[in-house]
């Protein structure tokens, strides 16, 4: 009786034991399997839908993590980071620079393959594609970028040359990947023509598959990438415009990263719900540029009596503090460049401004009118300075328009005080050219974002803007940038007030592949999550 | 009968034309260029003007009128400037995605709204009417994109029963799921002014003359309430969902972009975003042209509920 309840129990135990080693077994089965199995990465991209997937034409913020996944540069920045004294080979194995500063000469690397049989990358393929973002007839809206290559010469299969009107110390910064910096295939976008809009053929991580219009951009994993066959099998981006929809996908698991809203309430909230939020540099600089063409605003005294009573404190506490910080200075912090030593950073004096505003001839101070945007990146920061110039008697009435006439119409230079923020390649050169030189005023030919006129009317800094785009020593370099945000400070033609981060979440499981420059925060050029070969899901 | 429909139906064409001209001068008149939108802040203004050139905004406002014009009356709405693609291409992509939502949000307003306002006319001042009147005040009230994000809250997020991301899934269960949420948040707010309307319709004909005779002769109530009272007030009801098409329509947009389904109301934002003009063009006269088409409907089916209207 004991012995056969013994061996019943005996039976019951072995059975347990071999069920337990069998669930075991199919554990470890699973976990084998799932190390292997590759998953494709959902993205909830913040745009509508995307206009071209050509990196030559992609301006859309939305368009720039897509094609950094497809397309490749001659040279690239470490994932993670815009350290521009770390620029490490891509396309290009190697180069060289001549004594002069003038010549560039890259050493290709062999067996790079286009996506979808287009056959191997050589350098034919590097002078076209400078060639196309250079010629008028094309119209790259980067073209300006590429103003100082004199020609790019292929001197064998793997070899190019790329020489320059005037020495540049940033002229490999600018061949990165990214914007003007991607190669794009000869033989395809000859074959292809309008088609490559949509049909881009890359060397990078991730291929084109499928495009849906105003729902997803499928990429798949290029096995033949080589840096090696990446970990995930595809990227979905899919186009999800409303911020509360994404957060809500992110939180369900229907994407897997999104792009967050700039807010400390949202990285808050979402970091209180287990997702990580990670916020982008070097961020978008926040500035107000005066129009020294139109009165009041030509008045130096007026100008400088608005830039004291702008509270920068009161706009960071806005926006939130681990979100933004103040800006002191025409280039933001972070570029290459930027300084706010010996400027007139105009710290909030109210009392300052009262006097200058007496001295200029407003001791009631005046009434003006501006047209705003109506995009939450340009209104509500109209409308806290509408408030701080309230205290000192200055009011500014807001006609608040849509986001393309607002573009439309300070470009007509109809407003008195222009609002704008931007995110540019990180070096001084760039900001100061496109919001300072005189080339860049609204009006002209060559206009690109100077809506100040500085250059033609007050103190004229293009010498130094073009003085120290060819200076090789950095640490001249660095005095006439120094000096260039000086004078234009002195001008008071704009005053910096913030800069802000970009925030992007994603789920614990998703990999980035690389390390983040510092916990919860990391730069790129691309003010979204860059995902490559190394990029992987671990469920 | 057929002579008012063909002429109807032919009244489309200059409708539409009316409407596209209309679009066309509004957008031009709003300040703002596709080029600029297009190429971004870094553009020099040379090559906006390029681009311009490309696309044929340079040519004087009256040449692109008569083109416009022209390419029109062929069916012809252009190529979509942000996008370089056939606009009748991605109109006709968007369009059925943006019908099955108007589809089931009608359909799930009329399941809700016609009984709802048929018990609260029949006992008016009952808790019931109380009730569903204060319900569809709310809903009458709310922006649909408040309901849609509370729906979503609730039956996406607590209850895991429907996705987030509402795209089209094959086959018709997948394409019923995937609709469920964006239709019943916008059938709700639908339901609301059906509601009313069929509650106030039935009401008045409730206190007509032939109504307290078919009581007074034994007629019985159910009878009187749904087949002598309810044909009758149906009449403005019918009216009113022809009407009530445009504010679908409008209420799409919202819808679609909270509900991420790529339809017409997120092409149609995009486009006015982008000034992509012909997109903007093309998908208003088809919304013309739908409206045209259901009121035509709502026309004839008035024949049909009260054969005291004749069509000559």
């Amino acid at each position: 009786m004991l012995t056969s309840k013994l061996r019943a129990v005996r039976g019951a135990a072995a059975l347990l034991a071999a069920a337990l080693l069998l669930a075991g077994l199919s554990v470890i089965g699973d976990n084998v399997a799932m190390a292997q199995t590759r998953h494709v990465l959902r993205v909830g991209s913040g745009v509508a839908d995307v206009g071209t997937l050509d990196p030559h034409f992609a301006t859309n913020f939305g368009e720039y993590p897509i094609v950094k996944a497809i397309f490749n540069g001659l040279v690239d920045l470490p994932a993670g980071t815009v350290d521009i004294e770390r620029i490490e080979p891509d396309l290009a194995e190697s180069w060289t620079i001549s004594e002069d500063g003038r010549t560039l000469t890259f050493y290709l690397r062999r067996g790079v393959q286009w996506h979808h049989g287009y056959g191997e990358f050589t350098a034919e393929d590097v002078v076209f594609s400078f060639e196309r973002v250079a010629d008028p007839a094309v119209g790259s809206p980067w073209r300006s970028e590429v103003a100082n290559i004199k020609e790019v010469r292929a001197v064998d299969r793997y070899t190019v040359e790329i020489e320059l009107y005037e020495p540049d110390p940033f002229a490999l910064l600018r061949l990165v990947g990214y914007h003007s910096g991607f190669i794009v295939s000869k033989k395809a976008v000859t074959e292809l023509g309008d088609e490559h809009r949509f049909h881009p053929i890359g060397t990078g991580p991730f291929a084109f598959a499928e495009y849906n219009p105003r729902r997803s951009v499928v990429l798949t994993a290029h096995d033949a990438y080589y840096k090696g066959a990446p970990k995930l099998a595809g990227i979905e981006f899919r186009f999800m415009p409303d911020t509360a929809t994404r957060e809500l996908a992110l939180r369900t698991r229907e994407v897997d990263t999104a792009d967050g809203d700039s807010e400390q309430i949202w990285v808050d909230r979402m970091r209180s719900q287990g997702v990580i939020v990670e916020l982008v540099g070097p961020g978008n600089g926040y500035f107000i540029q005066y129009n020294l063409i139109k009165p009041p605003f030509d008045n130096l005294k007026v100008r400088q009596a608005l830039s004291y009573a702008v509270n920068r404190d009161e706009i960071v506490q806005y926006l939130g503090t681990s979100i933004a910080r103040a800006l002191r200075s025409p280039v933001p912090a972070g570029y290459f460049g930027h300084t706010t030593e010996g400027i007139e950073t105009y710290e909030y004096n109210p009392q300052r401004a009262r006097e200058l505003l007496a001295e200029a001839g407003y001791p009631n101070g005046f009434e003006f009118e501006v047209y705003i945007s109506e995009a939450t990146s340009y209104l509500p920061f109209a409308q806290l300075l509408q408030e701080q110039w309230r205290r000192i008697g200055v009011t500014m009435r807001l006609n608040v328009i849509d986001h393309a006439s607002y573009h439309a119409r300070i470009r007509e230079d109809v407003n008195g005080v222009i609002f704008y923020n931007a995110t540019r390649l990180p070096i001084a050169d760039v900001y100061l050219s496109q919001f300072y030189h005189s080339d860049a005023i609204v009006g002209k030919p060559t206009a690109i974002t100077n809506f100040s006129h500085l250059g033609d009317v007050v103190d004229n800094i293009d010498a130094l803007i073009e003085q120290a785009r060819s200076e090789l020593n950095p640490d001249r370099q660095k005095e006439l940038y120094a000096e260039a945000q000086r004078r234009i400070m002195a001008a008071a033609a704009a005053m910096p007030y913030a800069q802000r981060y970009s925030a992007v979440a994603r789920q614990p499981y998703v990999d980035l592949g690389y390390d983040l420059v510092a916990p919860n925060q990391f730069d790129n050029l691309f003010e979204h999550y860059i995902y490559n070969e190394k990029t992987s899901i671990n469920r | 009968m057929k002579a008012y429909i063909t002429r109807r139906l032919l009244s489309i064409i200059p409708t539409l034309l009316i409407v596209g001209s209309i679009v066309f001068f509004v957008m031009r008149m709003a300040s703002g260029d596709p080029a600029t939108a297009m190429l971004g802040a870094s553009a020099t203004a040379e090559s906006i003007a390029r681009l311009r050139e490309q696309l044929g905004l340079d040519r004087p406002l009256a040449v692109q009128y008569v083109d416009f014009l022209l390419n029109a009356l062929r069916g012809d709405f252009g190529r979509s400037y942000a996008t370089g693609r056939p606009v009748a291409e991605q109109i006709f992509a968007a369009f059925p995605d943006t019908l099955e939502l108007v589809f089931w949000g009608m359909l799930v307003g009329t399941l809700i709204g016609v009984p709802t306002g048929i018990i609260a006319a029949v006992r008016p001042n009952s808790i019931f009417d109380y009730a569903s009147r204060v319900v569809a005040l709310l809903g009458l009230s709310m922006p649909p994109f408040y309901l849609g994000i509370l729906l979503l809250l609730l039956f996406a997020v607590n209850l895991g029963w429907f996705p987030v991301i509402s795209t089209p899934q094959p086959g018709f269960f997948g394409r019923l799921h995937a609709v469920f949420l964006p239709a019943l948040s916008l059938g709700l707010v639908q339901a609301s002014f059906i509601m009313r309307s069929v509650r106030s319709s039935l009401l008045e004909v409730l206190q007509e003359d032939y109504i307290r005779t078919a009581h007074a002769k034994g007629v019985p109530p159910a009878r009187v309430h749904y087949w002598h009272a309810l044909r009758n007030a149906l009449i403005p009801v019918i009216t009113v969902f022809g009407l009530y098409l445009g504010t679908l329509l409008a209420g799409t947009v919202l819808t679609e972009t909270v509900f991420n389904r790529p339809g017409m109301g997120r092409l149609l934002v995009g486009a006015i975003q982008q000034r992509d003009y012909p997109v903007i063009q093309g998908g208003l006269m088809i919304y013309a042209a739908l409206i045209v088409v259901v009121n035509t409907a709502v026309d004839i089916l008035y024949g049909l509920v009260d054969p005291t209207i004749r069509y000559d």
